[in-house]
């Protein structure tokens, strides 16, 4: 465990900060050498940045729509209406998956057919 | 003094002995399922264990277990959540983009963890944030899916990256 003193907690501020100036693409040459300088001014504000741009990378690295879709879903930060949310329907798409490992769509296609037979 | 019940034995071996059972109880009168109450019991133990706080300090043991297990029990709903969100969205990826079952793991896990740093952030930054990491939008076109000003989005990306670094020292 690292100890977080409030100067890690600002060097953590600031790197939060440029990265948005970053990300906004309108940082100018001069925005540039200010980051240097300020990362090369304290080993905390190096070990900031190098903490903000991996938190960066962890987001680049995933496939953008299955990504979206789980991290923007409806119900993402209110938990409290979760609750309800898990009845028998959280089981419906893991059906889905073990249906893909084992075969059984030609299980249920041979059962329907044999009910179609008594007719 | 002979009616006087004996002096709580300090520790967590006493602490556990006392209140495992009623905690767990607790706990599967809301999941609804004794093993998912189980696991959470001992979990909230064992967060007990690796916390600082000394638990010679503790006054009122199933108060300060239900704070714990309360906090554990939303994560518990929330990676559910967001688990049924995640095989929803692969359910509805033509074959060739499904991923194998080792990257739908590690891509859950990476999902779960991030979806945590992310918990508590305001939807509009979480949306402006998400869009951008995941959409690649530009600010301009962020402040206009919210009505605010570009200036604006520069600070809700600010904030949500502040939100996500603080919340991995927790």
């Amino acid at each position: 465990m690292s100890p977080h003193t409030p100067e890690t907690r600002e060097a953590l501020r600031a790197a939060a900060r440029w990265l948005a100036l970053l990300d906004s693409g309108d940082a100018s040459e001069a925005d540039l050498l200010r980051l240097a300088q300020w990362r090369a001014s304290s080993p905390l504000h190096e070990d900031a940045w190098q903490k903000a741009s991996l938190l960066r990378a962890r987001f680049a690295g995933l496939p953008g729509a299955l990504a979206m879709a789980a991290l923007d879903r409806p119900d993402a930060g209110r938990r409290a209406l979760l609750k309800q949310a898990l009845g028998v329907s959280a089981l419906l798409p893991l059906a889905w998956l073990v249906s893909r490992e084992l075969p059984l769509d030609a299980w249920t296609a041979d059962m329907r057919t044999a009910v179609g037979e008594r007719r | 003094m002979i009616d006087a019940a004996p002096p709580p034995e300090p520790g967590l071996p006493a602490l556990y002995r006392e209140h495992r059972g009623w905690l767990e109880t607790w706990l599967r009168r809301r999941m609804g399922n004794a093993w998912d109450a189980a696991d959470l019991s001992q979990d909230t133990f064992l967060r007990i264990l690796a916390s600082a706080q000394p638990l010679a300090d503790i006054r009122e043991p199933r108060a300060y277990l239900l704070t714990v297990g309360k906090r554990l029990l939303s994560n518990f709903h929330q990676r559910r959540s967001l688990e049924q969100a995640y095989l929803d969205a692969l359910a509805q990826l033509p074959e060739q983009h499904v991923p194998s079952p080792e990257q739908r793991w590690v891509l859950l896990e990476t999902l779960q963890a991030l979806d945590e740093l992310l918990d508590g952030l305001k939807p509009a930054i979480r949306k402006a944030f998400l869009w951008h990491q995941l959409e690649g939008l530009g600010y301009a076109e962020i402040g206009q899916r919210l009505g605010v000003c570009q200036r604006s989005v520069k600070r809700y990306m600010a904030q949500a990256y502040e939100h996500c670094l603080l919340a991995e020292l927790r």
